[in-house]
């Protein structure tokens, strides 16, 4: 074979091995960050304010009980947010994210729940002033509105410890740690030496064959220098909207009110979140077909030059 | 001197990183669970991180189980709960056979036939119970930890009857969160243990025994008199926690799990018959309670640490019924003599708490009755009447026979 024909050879099998490259740790790369923002977005952070809805349902609850007095008519409005809290719970349960642990803790606050509306409801019922005080002391007690941190036998702080334990989730999938940062890097460094090459590889060839362009290898070039950009591009703004949702839930919100603004904020912040994740797929198919057009760019002209044995 | 070919070198190579990852597996399988086991029990705090350490954990190196322990206050509901949903943990320890035996006549419980030897146990902390629609008799609980009641604590001098009596020494609190009234339930189950004996304290934790009977209300009197039921004091123990602050030259009729608090306080304890009026022949017997673990999904990896808390090499928390293992060389007098109590070494009557051993509907009743009679003593014959209409009759081993 020629030295042109090797050279082509040579400069085909270094952009395909850095094509292939560039792909698999921009494919990684990508699914590193996107494959936690569904997540982020449907579960922990929906999760993490069906808590909050509780604990505020709850708190509520527990004021009507105060406002009414023992004669005062507070069943209507006490159950209903005693069920509101209950169908936090069930949302929480059914956006579990930290698995057997946090399943168990929703029963145990489940469980709690009905003793504390146990002793609200004998309040209720009692006539004798002691004991509807005792009563209403336990039920202050088992509700822990007033309980010092570190305990873990009362409502309030098992619905707190399982909001760190959700949110300690939330932080993990919001995190860019070091392997990210070393993976990006390598797409940083692998994308501007395939594009390098392929410019190269383009000046070679014009330079050689007297052609002002080589057109598929340039629908190449075009394929990744357009392509990575774009997808770092969303994962920059992927991972700024799930720094901010962070930030959003981080502190627990005690207006209720509150609560569906953050939510909202959150789902819009994310709403591309299935779309972006989506765009993963594509990287192999984009990379695929880049490494494609190289081969079919190149191809052809390694042929003209192959050399052939006498038969 | 041949010169390593490059094809041999690259399949050398590649060989090599197939045995180091191989390796690497076969490191990372041993070293991964090896199956996990679900534990529901009431322990959380200091007492829960003490189990952690000393039982879970080295169960946990020496069979790569996996133990997901939870830890409610809210165990009884939380337990109904998941029983009635179908999704039960695998083993929970509950605190008193009573709600156990309902969930074994339910079907609920497996037998832990087999999987313990029960001859290193008194009948009343692991006995063999008949269940309808199972053929024989069959032990569904294990003791994991046992405390002692009839317990008198004070500082200074040794309380007596006559020093007892006046309801201002005593230390009282009802305060249990979702329990609250337990303590009194003590109170009351004591005074006809020390008053009755054991036989006549027995037959009434079983249901044979109304509570409209002479002795039973004797007992209700007897400790309102001697903590003052109805006055201002009483009224203030209903929202006092049972666990608050007491020293100094007061009482406290508290169990064993109060040693520490005591011993700090340069306190000692004398067996409640030496406090309770009107005591009987039969007086001395103690009252005992304990936590008790059960077997609801039948995994191997369950029957396993079943076999763990009833090995002798566990570190069970204070105190073990097993009568094989050895007295813990860490405790101090105090702590082994409650231990031996505990284990029938003293050839003493040991009662089980009678609310620990009634229905989980007559045990709750029982703790409103007393709630309501602290404050309205004048009540008693129409709660007594109440109580009795809940009552039912069982057949469990609540007393010993030494």
């Amino acid at each position: 074979m020629s030295t042109t024909g090797r050279e082509l050879t040579r400069r085909l099998r270094l952009l395909l091995t850095l094509g292939a490259a560039t792909t698999l740790v921009l494919f990684f790369a990508y699914r590193g960050v996107h494959d936690d923002t569904v997540p982020l977005s449907s579960s922990s952070t929906p999760g993490i304010l069906a808590v909050d809805t509780a604990r505020n349902a709850l708190a509520t609850a527990h004021r009507i009980v105060g406002d009414s007095g023992p004669e005062g008519d507070m069943s209507d409005e006490f159950h209903t947010q005693v069920s509101v809290a209950h169908q936090s719970l069930a949302l929480t349960a059914s956006e579990n994210v930290i698995g057997v642990e946090g399943r168990h803790d929703l029963q145990t606050i489940t469980g709690l729940i009905a003793v504390y509306s146990g002793w609200v409801e004998r309040w209720g019922r009692e006539d004798h002033q002691a004991l509807s005080t005792a009563y209403l002391h336990y039920a202050e007690r088992v509700l822990g509105l007033e309980s010092e941190p570190g305990t873990d036998g009362d409502v309030m702080s098992r619905l707190d410890a399982l909001r760190d334990k959700q949110l300690d989730v939330a932080e993990r999938q919001a995190a860019f740690p070091w392997q990210l940062w070393l993976g990006w890097s390598a797409v940083a460094v692998l994308y501007l030496a395939l594009l390098l090459a392929l410019l190269d590889t383009q000046r070679f060839l014009r330079r050689r064959f007297r052609r002002p362009v080589q057109v598929r290898l340039l629908a190449a070039t075009a394929v990744c220098g357009l392509g990575v950009p774009v997808l770092g591009r969303i994962t920059w703004t992927a991972q700024r909207a799930m720094s901010g949702s962070l930030d959003g839930i981080r502190v627990r919100e005690k207006d209720p009110d509150g609560i569906p603004k953050t939510a909202d904020q959150v789902q819009s912040a994310l709403a591309d979140a299935g779309f972006w994740a989506s765009l993963s797929g594509w990287v192999l198919l984009g990379g695929a077909v880049a490494m494609a057009l190289t081969v079919w760019g190149l191809w052809p002209r390694i042929t003209e030059y192959r050399w052939r044995a006498p038969r | 001197m041949r010169r390593l070919r490059p094809r041999t070198a690259g399949i050398l190579c590649a060989c090599l990183v197939l045995l180091g990852a191989g390796v690497f597996a076969g490191a990372r399988w041993a070293q991964g669970w090896k199956g996990s086991v679900t534990l529901l029990a009431n322990w959380s705090g200091e007492e829960r991180d003490q189990f952690e350490e000393n039982v879970i954990e080295p169960f946990e190196r020496k069979y790569r189980i996996d133990v997901v322990y939870q830890g409610s206050s809210a165990l009884s509901q939380v337990l109904a709960a998941d029983m009635v949903a179908g999704n039960p943990p695998d083993v929970a320890v509950l605190p008193g056979p009573g709600e156990l035996l309902a969930y074994a006549v339910d079907g609920r419980l497996q037998p832990l036939d087999g999987l313990f030897d029960a001859g290193h146990y008194d009948r009343i902390w692991a006995p063999e119970v008949t269940v309808p629609g199972r053929e024989g008799r069959n032990t569904y609980w294990l003791p994991v930890k046992t405390g002692l009641k009839s317990m008198v604590w004070y500082s200074g001098e040794r309380p007596t009857v006559e020093s007892a009596g006046d309801p201002e020494r005593w230390c009282l609190g009802m305060e249990s969160g979702a329990t609250s009234g337990w303590p009194g339930t003590d109170w009351v189950e004591d005074i006809l243990l020390q008053q009755a004996g054991p036989q006549v304290y027995e037959k009434w934790a079983n249901g044979g025994l109304d509570w409209t009977h002479p002795a039973v209300r004797k007992a209700w009197m007897t400790w309102g008199e001697l903590v003052g039921a109805g006055e201002g004091r009483a009224v203030r123990a209903l929202t006092t926690g049972y666990g608050e602050d007491c020293a100094g030259r007061r009482l406290e009729h508290q169990g064993s799990f109060r040693a520490g608090h005591w011993r700090a306080a340069g306190g000692d304890y004398v067996h409640s018959s030496e406090i309770v009026p009107d005591t009987g022949p039969d007086a001395g017997a103690w009252e005992v309670s304990g936590d008790l673990a059960i077997l609801l999904n039948p995994t191997e990896e369950a029957r396993q640490l079943i076999r763990y808390l009833a090995g002798t090499g566990a570190a069970l928390p204070d105190h073990s019924a097993n009568e094989a293992a050895a007295p813990d060389s860490a405790q101090d007098a105090t702590q082994k003599e409650i231990g031996d109590i505990l284990r029938g070494r003293q050839k003493e009557t040991r009662c089980w708490d009678a609310s620990d051993t009634m229905p989980r509907a007559m045990r709750d009743a029982f703790q409103q009755a007393v709630l309501r009679f602290l404050v309205e003593p004048a009540s008693l014959e129409a709660q007594l009447k109440e109580l009795q209409k809940l009552s039912v009759e069982q057949s469990l081993p609540v007393c010993s026979r030494d």
